[in-house]
């Protein structure tokens, strides 16, 4: 009988979490439609092109951590330096890469050594040397060469050797907007005298089967592999319905790590990147915002919906598993770390809302639903349960879920109209249809195996693979 | 509880009401992703069809040397200039050319806009209940020298609107009206004018009309610390160096950070022009 008592209880305790789930991500969705429809209406009176001639738009460091990337390394650096802004250096840290990522980009931008002199407020592994070119070209270019030490190790070293006030640490595989960083410097400018402007996101985008030039983007495809595909659809509903809400609500906790302009200011008094976690995107922004709210100093983290950097999804099970196990890792050692924030009001919205989502709604998500499939499935062997029961729950749990990704396209379609081939929009919709049965499972089992790699304490980057864009030819 | 496990009658109604609710708006988010598509096609395609006739109609007025009354008469006008998507396309283009030239070429176009009505429909935009379509009004109408609005638009600025993007619209238009003078305005102007607004400004100030140049010092003078920062930058940008001595006593004296910082700034930047 007590045994019968759980397993019921539990299904409904399932049914009740996914209506929350279910009520939380309409919720999420209504804001970021509102919140997007007026940021889209402002935008459209905004000339970013006043930014080029200001003296006053903020100077920015762009840090690019490179482990292992010679068959992008070349073209990226050079994406980067021809980003349309002014006032910007880039800094490349060779995070002591073993193939010849590093031989490429002194041949290509004719490096030179050189003396230099930095204030190490990081602990981070040895730095090597650094490099400057003898091309006045590529003045803006800094290259260091440091002993490998992950990504989180290279972006501190990068924000050592930054030498404006904001840093905007990217992927140096991810393809930046050619005016992303005027869009970005936007917010830092508009920022009260009262409240700084610690931190701004912008919108990641898929990048496969995407057609690049001269380092952009030039047109833009849905991807033809199913994965990425799916994935195409998921970083919408995460970018365009998820973030954009969170922004609004100012509970935002994460900047995707392959694009985040931060004050270098903060950052540094933060504490930097932790070198111990494999989410430091989370973490920074979790920690540079407890910061502010332990100093008691107002402030802002904000997130745009352009845009504004592509980067490659990957294309295998074995890569997307690699990718998810890690992402679950992340989560859980960050919401560990900062487990003293959970439901006290002293860190406001994020301790009283956006940690509790995090952690009830996103990290256990899966973990509930694997149980429940386990215990759904326990109980319909045992007979004690109704098969159509089970079955009217899945189709409502796939409806919802087909649903929520429609209003996503219909979203991006309002929006950014980026898919402008009726045949490429088909491609997406179909995939809506099938994401709930395929791409779903997959990424709640790599959250599981994430759950066991971190109980096992795996703390490994893992195996990442490298593929490059398709070019115009 | 159990007992709703073991019956599930009301579980299933929810549940099949549910499923219902989802698929029905999964429909109609369907449909109207379909009706977007398309519409925005239809839209694109009357443009493409429209724009060899406004490229006509503009070209034969600023490059072919033809009168106003000859462009009027033209077939490509005569027939389309009802229709709303045509005056759509002819009011963009007409205000593009507008930002691109000057001079005699602004003077016909100016006339052109007054001629064809064109005018009204960026009233209409100017007299609108959406803050969006009195912006783009705004921008039609100056960027056409209608001073008339003038009035109006120190209202925006100064009482009639908290919305920010209005309030610069309306700064942003003022100077396209009357050049430098347009800042007299902010003389006495109590809101404070971020860096974005700034920036804005003093690029309009760059592209705009800079024969009578005023004292900047002024802006030095006034309470709200933001016009006296804007008031610095545009003293460097006019290369001022009269107020040397001014802005070198604001620095030592003024306690504020901001003040002092661009006081700095100023004073650096003239020092460097001087020595150039």
């Amino acid at each position: 009988m007590g045994y019968e008592f759980f397993l019921s209880n539990f299904n409904q305790f399932v049914l009740i979490l996914t209506l929350v789930v279910m009520a939380s991500y309409f919720i999420l969705a209504s804001i970021s439609a509102r919140t997007m429809s007026h940021y889209l209406k402002e935008n459209s009176f905004v000339d970013y092109d006043v930014i080029l001639s200001s003296d006053i738009a903020p100077r920015i460091s762009i840090i690019a951590p490179a482990f292992n990337e010679s068959l992008t390394v070349v073209d990226s650096v050079r994406s980067l330096l021809t980003l349309q802004y002014n006032h910007f250096e880039v800094v490349v840290v060779n995070d002591g890469s073993t193939d010849d990522t590093f031989q490429l980009l002194q041949e290509a931008y004719q490096l030179k050594r050189i003396e230099y002199k930095i204030d190490k407020v990081f602990e981070t592994e040895p730095i090597l040397s650094a490099y400057r070119s003898t091309n006045t070209a590529y003045n803006k270019l800094l290259v260091v060469n440091k002993e490998n030490g992950r990504k989180a190790d290279a972006a501190n070293v990068g924000i050592m050797f930054a030498a404006n006030p904001y840093i905007l640490v990217v992927d140096v595989d991810g393809i930046l907007s050619k005016d992303a960083l005027q869009i970005l410097a936007k917010p830092f400018l508009e920022k009260s005298e009262d409240r700084r402007v610690i931190a701004t996101g912008g919108v990641l985008r898929i990048a496969n089967s995407c057609v690049v030039r001269g380092g952009r983007i030039v047109e833009v495809n849905p991807p033809d592999g199913f994965l990425p595909r799916m994935q195409t659809i998921e970083y919408l509903r995460a970018f365009l319905l998820g973030r954009m809400a969170w922004f609004k609500l100012d509970g935002l906790l994460i900047i995707s790590g392959a694009f985040g302009l931060f004050e270098k200011e903060i950052a540094i008094k933060a504490g930097g990147y932790n070198r111990k976690t494999v989410g430091e995107d989370m973490e920074i922004v979790v920690r540079m915002r407890r910061y502010m709210l332990e100093q008691k100093q107002k402030y802002q983290v904000t997130f745009l919906p352009n845009p504004l950097c592509w980067t490659l999804a990957p294309e295998t099970f074995k890569a997307l598993g690699n990718q998810r196990r890690r992402w679950t890792r992340g989560t859980m050692e960050t919401l560990w770390l900062h487990r003293k924030m959970f439901f006290r009001p002293r860190y406001k919205l994020l301790g009283m809302l956006s940690m509790p989502y995090w952690g009830f709604l996103e990290y256990l998500s899966p973990l509930i639903e694997f149980l429940g499939i386990l215990i759904t499935i326990s109980l319909l062997v045992l007979g004690l349960l109704n098969l159509k029961f089970v079955l009217l729950f899945l189709l409502f749990a796939y409806s919802f879920a087909v649903l929520y990704s429609v209003i996503t396209l219909l979203t991006e379609e309002y929006t950014y109209h980026l898919y402008k081939k009726n045949s490429d929009f088909r491609k997406l919709l179909f995939v809506a249809f099938i994401d709930p049965i395929y791409f779903h499972l997959f990424i709640v089992y790599s959250a599981i195996r994430g759950n066991i790699e971190k109980i096992r304490g795996y703390s490994s980057w893992g195996v990442m693979e490298k593929k490059g864009f398709t070019r115009a030819s | 509880m159990w007992t709703t496990f073991k019956n599930l009658g009301g579980l299933e109604l929810f549940l099949t009401s549910a499923i219902t609710l989802y698929v029905s708006l999964g429909i109609v988010a369907i449909v109207l992703l379909f009706i977007s598509r398309s519409s925005r096609n239809y839209k694109e395609k009357l443009e493409i069809k429209y724009t060899p006739a406004v490229e006509t109609v503009l070209f034969s007025l600023l490059f072919f040397n033809k009168s106003l009354e000859e462009v009027l008469a033209l077939e490509e006008y005569k027939s389309n200039y009802k229709k709303k998507t045509f005056k759509k396309v002819l009011l963009a283009s007409a205000f593009k050319l507008h930002i691109n030239y000057s001079g005699d070429f602004n003077e016909k176009l100016n006339e052109f806009y007054r001629k064809t009505k064109l005018i009204n429909v960026s009233m209409a935009k100017f007299h609108s209940e959406d803050w969006d379509q009195v912006c783009t009004g705004i921008r039609e109408l100056t960027q056409f020298n209608v001073h008339d609005i003038e009035p109006e638009l120190q209202k925006y600025l100064i009482t009639k609107s908290t919305n920010t993007i209005l309030q610069l619209e309306s700064i942003l238009g003022l100077i396209r009206l009357r050049g430098v003078e347009g800042l007299s305005i902010l003389l006495n102007y109590k809101k404070p004018v971020n860096d974005w607004v700034q920036t804005n400004i003093l690029h309009a100030i760059r592209h705009s009309d800079r024969t009578n140049v005023p004292d900047f010092s002024i802006f030095l003078k006034s309470k709200n610390e933001s016009v006296v920062v804007l008031g610095l930058r545009l003293i460097a940008m006019f290369n001022q160096g009269k107020h040397s001595d001014l802005i070198n006593e604001m620095f030592m004296l003024n306690g504020l950070g901001r003040v002092k910082n661009q006081a700095e700034l100023t004073l650096d930047k003239l020092a460097s022009i001087n020595l150039g």
